[in-house]
């Protein structure tokens, strides 16, 4: 398994190294031998994306590109460069049994329940962590909550943390002070502002926006009407998807956005918008959703008015979503979001620990299956149907484990 | 100068007096207006049958809400523990068998005891009500985590999809029900002995125990009320959705806190209008329907929204000053 994610780690490198050298082609600052790279490597990839559109041709199906773009916002810029950043972890190397902190955001939903459980038993499975010692803390709605457990876990000089950062900027100060003091801390699935972390285990979170959002438009054949459908304004996640959501849109002049709402990740909110949207709108090609268990919503607002689903497509399919795809026959395309990824944490920080060299930034997209987008015809695939609507895929471990810790439909 | 003789000045300002206190009582029915009237001219589809539908849906949950916190402002109360309750009554609804009532049986259970508690806490214990009802509101948060041990969402059974979707006249049942509450709880707090003594109870609760009345009773009538409506509310909320997930009723105590201020009411208690509350709870919907149609960012209309509930309470404060 190690060595299958060494491989892909690989890869990932190298994909993100060309697309970097790609990027650098659209400036002015590149040498010859880059241009001359940049070239080459563009039209690999332009060769890719034919040979997948070829194929998407004959699957009748429009499908997103398979390798990663790189935003030019900072954030992307930033996980581009860590991706390709090999960490020298010499100087972590400790004696198991480790002594680890997990600061993560808490079960208060299905999301951070899955992120829980899977990490619980990742620990333990692992043979290597004390569990007695461990510490663990949640974010549970007040970002004081992380800051006073990062200050516990230096304070109780841990071999390492994990943490689920729920405020990019307010842990930056706690991250630093931890690698002060020589801890590492492995950021997992949320990270933050401070480059200061040893490593950060989590998707591309703009490309997930981008990738879902070329999706819709490739489904579209590059034009029509779509409504746009955003989380909670102001947060992390749903500003980073709109941003790469933004970014697709931008290359795609024939996309006219007649309509573009925050939903606050409510199934009620979004589905107040959407009747209003759907009444104003009597063309409507596609809609992008940034979190799609806001996707019942959409669902409830057309049927209520009678009118098809037009092509659906957005970032963190839920269990519920996925059912009602298949009840409603929907077309769409998904970025998922893993909370089973805590596994993949949970293992770098053990490879850091036994002085293993890592990436700085580890794309879960390239060593959990299922992580990578995908579209109607791998539902079947992914929807888990014993399970309830709040669990998110894919499954990690067995799916009985799921269903005794509460998510047994 | 004859103190009964009348200038222009004067008759100026009885006239100024007249438009301030007109607008005092009915100032949120007059931003209203001009909202309705903005719509027509700018976005005319509000005016489509099925988004006035959609937008009375809307007010009618925020209004049922109000009506609750309406009463518990009249006895010097506040509600914080709303969106717990509807959250809660969602999660129960959703979890309901096929034809079974047993959910809502156990949710109006929940909301006796949730109301009988706020009343100990505040009436008996003297604890604010700011902190006894927001400490129940965490409580109730952290029950109905842990009995969906993170795993809130659910499709609703269809009976009661059912009855959050059905239409009568051209509006829903969720609408009609608000305007029938909307009679009986006027009708008792202005036409019956009881609700004048409610409301004297929050106007001055020393003078009212004085006078023999018993002010436990209203106390404990206001918060038990407002748990029940927001059953209610939870119910027609999750039938009109089809679907319950964790966010189902947040920020209603909010919103039915601004309604009621619009309306009129105060923290001081034994104030406040409830047509007042109702035009508040349609405004704030209407606002949502008119600013989506309007199709204005979504940055703008967070903006839109706050400066527009701003304007309506500072005109009521305004007026209030001056009226002095």
């Amino acid at each position: 398994m190690k060595t299958y994610r060494k491989r892909l780690s690989v890869v990932a490198v190298a994909a993100s190294v060309s697309l970097i050298l790609a990027g650098c082609g659209s400036s002015d600052s590149g040498s010859e031998e880059t241009e001359a790279q940049t070239e080459e490597t563009s039209e690999s990839t332009a060769d890719t994306e034919e040979t997948e559109e070829a194929e998407s041709e004959d699957n009748g199906e429009a499908e997103a590109p398979a390798t990663d773009v790189v935003l030019s916002d900072a954030y992307s810029q930033a996980l581009a460069e860590a991706a390709q950043t090999t960490v020298d972890t010499s100087e972590f190397v400790a004696e198991p049994p480790y002594k680890l902190a997990t600061i993560t955001q808490g079960p208060i939903n299905g999301w951070g329940t899955i992120f829980d459980i899977t990490m619980d038993k990742a620990l333990e499975d692992s043979g290597v962590v004390d569990m007695d010692e461990r510490i663990y803390a949640a974010w549970n709605g007040q970002t004081e909550n992380q800051t006073k457990a990062m200050d516990d876990a230096i304070a109780a000089d841990v071999d390492g943390i994990i943490l689920t950062s729920l405020s990019r900027a307010g842990l930056s100060a706690s991250v630093e002070r931890a690698t002060a003091a020589g801890i590492p801390v492995v950021t997992c699935m949320a990270g933050v502002e401070s480059p200061e972390y040893t490593a950060e285990v989590s998707r591309n979170i703009p490309s997930m926006g981008y990738r879902s959002m070329k999706a819709l438009i490739d489904k579209l054949g590059g034009s029509g009407k779509v409504v746009l459908l955003h989380g909670i304004a102001g947060v992390d996640a749903a500003e980073f998807w709109k941003l790469g959501a933004e970014a697709a849109l931008a290359e795609a002049p024939g996309i006219e956005v007649v309509s573009e709402q925050y939903g606050n990740w409510s199934t009620a909110d979004a589905t107040d918008v959407m009747r209003t949207v759907v009444t104003q709108q009597p063309e409507i090609d596609g809609i992008w959703v940034g979190g799609l268990e806001m996707g019942p919503g959409v669902v409830n607002a057309f049927q209520e008015a009678g009118r098809d689903l037009p092509p659906l497509a957005g970032t963190n399919p839920t269990n519920g979503f996925l059912r009602l795809a298949q009840e409603n026959s929907l077309d769409f395309d998904a970025a998922p979001f893993p909370p089973g990824a805590a596994k993949e944490c949970v293992d770098v920080m053990i490879d850091l620990l036994e002085g293993q060299p890592i990436q700085k930034f580890v794309d879960v997209k390239d060593s959990v299956e299922g992580t990578a987008p995908y579209g109607t015809s791998d539902l079947e695939t992914w929807f888990v149907p014993g399970l309830n609507d709040d669990f998110i895929g894919p499954l990690i471990y067995d799916e009985q484990y799921y269903a005794d810790n509460g998510f047994s439909r | 100068m004859s103190s009964e003789a009348v200038t222009p000045a004067a008759q100026s300002g009885s006239n100024g007096r007249s438009i301030r206190v007109f607008l005092s009582k009915y100032g949120v029915v007059v931003a209203l207006l001009i909202l309705l009237i903005a719509a027509a001219i700018w976005t005319p589809s509000f005016y489509a049958e099925s988004t006035l539908r959609n937008t009375a849906r809307q007010a009618s949950i925020i209004g049922i809400v109000t009506i609750g916190q309406f009463l518990v402002l009249m006895i010097r109360g506040v509600d914080l523990s709303i969106p717990a309750v509807i959250g809660f009554t969602a999660v129960l609804v959703a979890e309901s068998g096929p034809g079974t009532v047993m959910g809502l049986v156990f949710a109006l259970l929940i909301a006796l005891l949730v109301g009988a508690i706020n009343y100990y806490l505040v009436v008996r214990r003297k604890v604010p009500a700011f902190v006894a009802t927001f400490g129940m509101l965490v409580a109730l948060e952290g029950a109905r985590l842990a009995y969906t041990r993170g795993s809130a969402s659910g499709t609703v059974d269809s009976a009661y999809i059912s009855i959050g979707r059905a239409s009568f006249l051209g509006f829903t049942l969720s609408t009609w029900v608000w305007l029938l509450l909307l009679v009986a709880a006027g009708v008792f707090l202005y036409r019956t002995a009881a609700g004048r003594r409610m409301v004297m109870t929050g106007s001055n609760p020393e003078m009212a125990e004085y006078s023999g009345i018993r002010t436990g009773r209203y106390f404990f009538g206001g918060f038990v009320i407002s748990a029940l409506l927001a059953v209610l509310a939870g119910v027609f909320l999750a039938g009109s959705t089809g679907y319950v997930d964790r966010f189902m009723g947040a920020g209603t105590e909010l919103d039915s806190i601004t309604a009621a201020l619009l309306g009129g009411a105060r923290f001081a208690g034994g104030q406040g209008s409830l047509v007042g509350a109702a035009a508040a709870s349609f405004l704030l919907a209407s606002l949502l329907t008119v600013i989506v149609l309007l199709g204005w960012s979504p940055q703008l209309q967070l903006v839109a929204k706050g400066l527009v509930l701003i304007a309506a309470i500072a005109l009521q404060s305004t007026v209030r000053t001056g009226a002095r």
